[in-house]
């Protein structure tokens, strides 16, 4: 069940030219070098076309925001409205750079599952390709040197995310953040922990290895999605009537309304995995391991994108919430709840 | 799928003590959901613990490290220094312009030389509480320029900082000057190749 339950993991990799002052205090000047420096490495490195590039400025929110649910872009740099950022994609979404952001580079990978440390693999050898041809900033004592503290030494943080609504409902996420940060580890909620959806992550990359960071983050998830396995089944023996109850009316409120809200359909897809996983919920037409597919078809970009097509008013647009029902309609128009 | 971590960074010029004990220094940084919204507060330890063991229900307290930055860039001497003229200055960064303040208040490094001048200002604070072990992770296969300029660099830089220490200007700016032309020097080759 661990598979099922960390539903993702992600990496990024902090990096700045050593010649350059870092993005917060440069002048347009001293980005644009940098900018045009890394797209020239870019569009030369590896295969032809292995990169796309594009100007931050050229990406309309409803893409950016698209990228952002795919785990290929941070939400800080989404929200950058400076000049001179770019956006480079390597083999289609399988990592990603985001250029004058926080730092110079920030590069990022994200996948399925408990996958750090292949992760790691993939986002080790775009980093080797890029420091053959962009020289960091890199101190023998320090490490890779950033804007941030927190950031030097690696550079690296990985992040596991988990589904853990039984724990969260149970109120015990308190003792299970205060335990990490003992580990120097951090628990934050993705989408404000509707649908009892969080992220582990190390908050220092100093005085650590990568294969320490990611191992750290794998064995603290595993640990908190075994906890959360064994609060459903005590939930379950202790009030069976009141998980069924809860897990039934998730799934008639979803395949009978007309509009959703992201929270909602977060909230409802969130106990509904909870009654596939438990086989409470039959003929979903979903296995366990959907979780994250789900919840990612019912975002705000996704909608727009993948539902409606171009020309759609925005992600604001009140429809998003229609086409959302629309479509928890349709992906769970045949399960049922076991009687 | 990332996390805003740049909603989670405290900042520095924020809390250093407990928002509930106000004697011991913060090192928790605590989030409250209570279903309206998200309450954020900077506790030590032991009353975070305490404050976990009162969520009841639905709602949630969830705690990450707060920012080693917040903790040592406060720690920071703030060097002040006295100039030919008898007035007080901030130590800065002749690379970037960063001044011992702007880093104390921001928590943010200019450019790789900050690193160097910076730190240097953390002196005991910044040993125990970041670095506490050497630097243990990747090294780059290709050091910037060649290993001998990288080094040179280092070495300028290491230089500049003792002569601002020492209030040696005059050198100061020379050794800013080659800093300056291998910056440049570097540029150009990358521009050309």
């Amino acid at each position: 069940m661990d598979s099922a339950l960390i539903l993702a993991s992600g990496l990024t990799v902090s990096r700045n030219e050593f010649a350059a002052p870092f993005p917060h205090v440069a002048d347009e000047a001293s980005l644009r070098s940098v900018a045009e420096r890394v797209e020239s490495v870019l569009r030369r490195c590896g295969d032809a076309g292995e990169w796309e590039v594009q100007h931050l400025e050229a990406l309309p929110p409803v893409q950016r925001n698209y990228l952002l649910e795919r785990g290929l872009m941070t939400p800080s740099f989404a929200a950058n409205t400076g000049s001179w950022r770019l956006y480079g994609l390597f083999q289609g979404g399988r990592a990603a750079v985001e250029v004058n952001g926080g730092d110079h580079l920030r590069l990022l990978t994200s996948g399925p599952g408990e996958v750090l440390s292949d992760l790691w693999a993939t986002i080790d050898s775009v980093d080797d390709q890029l420091e053959t041809e962009i020289p960091y900033a890199f101190d023998e004592r320090w490490g890779y040197l950033t804007a941030h503290l927190d950031d030097s030494g690696t550079g690296l943080r990985a992040y596991a995310t988990i589904h853990v609504p039984g724990l969260m409902i149970t109120g015990r996420l308190g003792g299970i953040a205060l335990g990490l940060v003992r580990q120097g580890l951090g628990l934050a909620p993705l989408w404000n922990g509707a649908g009892g959806v969080f992220q582990v992550f190390n908050k220092r990359a100093q005085g650590t290895s990568e294969r320490r960071i990611t191992e750290a983050v794998a064995a603290a998830s595993a640990d908190i999605v075994d906890q959360e396995r064994t609060v459903r089944k005590r939930l379950f023996r202790e009030n069976p009537v009141s998980v069924r109850d809860h897990i039934g009316r998730a799934l008639g409120t979803a395949q009978q309304a007309w509009s959703v809200s992201n929270a909602e359909g977060l909230t409802l897809v969130s106990s509904i995995q909870v009654g596939v996983v438990m086989g409470l919920i039959e003929d979903s037409g979903f296995g366990a391991e959907d979780t994250l597919r789900m919840m990612r078809r019912i975002q705000p970009a996704h909608l727009v994108i993948d539902e409606v097509g171009p020309g759609f008013a925005g992600l604001e647009d009140p429809q998003v919430d229609e086409v959302r029902a629309r479509t928890l309609r349709r992906l769970l128009a045949g399960a049922r709840a076991e009687l | 799928m990332f996390s805003d971590g740049s909603d989670w960074k405290a900042a520095p010029g924020g809390a250093r003590t407990c928002d509930a004990c106000g004697a011991e220094p913060a090192t928790v940084h605590v989030l409250r959901f209570d279903g309206e919204g998200m309450n954020h507060s900077h506790l030590c330890q032991e009353c975070a613990e305490g404050e976990a063991g009162q969520v009841e229900g639905a709602a949630l307290v969830v705690a990450m490290p707060a920012p080693a930055a917040a903790g040592v860039v406060q720690g920071l001497i703030v060097g002040r220094s006295v100039d030919e003229n008898g007035e007080l200055f901030s130590p800065f960064c002749v690379v970037c312009g960063t001044t011992l303040n702007d880093f104390r208040e921001s928590g943010l490094f200019g450019c790789a030389a900050c690193h160097e001048l910076f730190r240097g200002h953390m002196g005991e604070v910044e040993e125990s509480s970041v670095e506490g072990v050497e630097y243990q992770g990747k090294i780059p296969l290709r050091l910037p320029g060649d290993k001998t300029e990288h080094r040179e660099v280092v070495r300028l830089q290491r230089m500049l900082r003792e002569l601002i220490d020492s209030e040696r200007f005059e050198e100061a700016a020379g050794v800013r000057d080659r800093l300056t032309h291998i910056e440049a020097d570097f540029s150009k080759r990358r521009v050309d190749g």
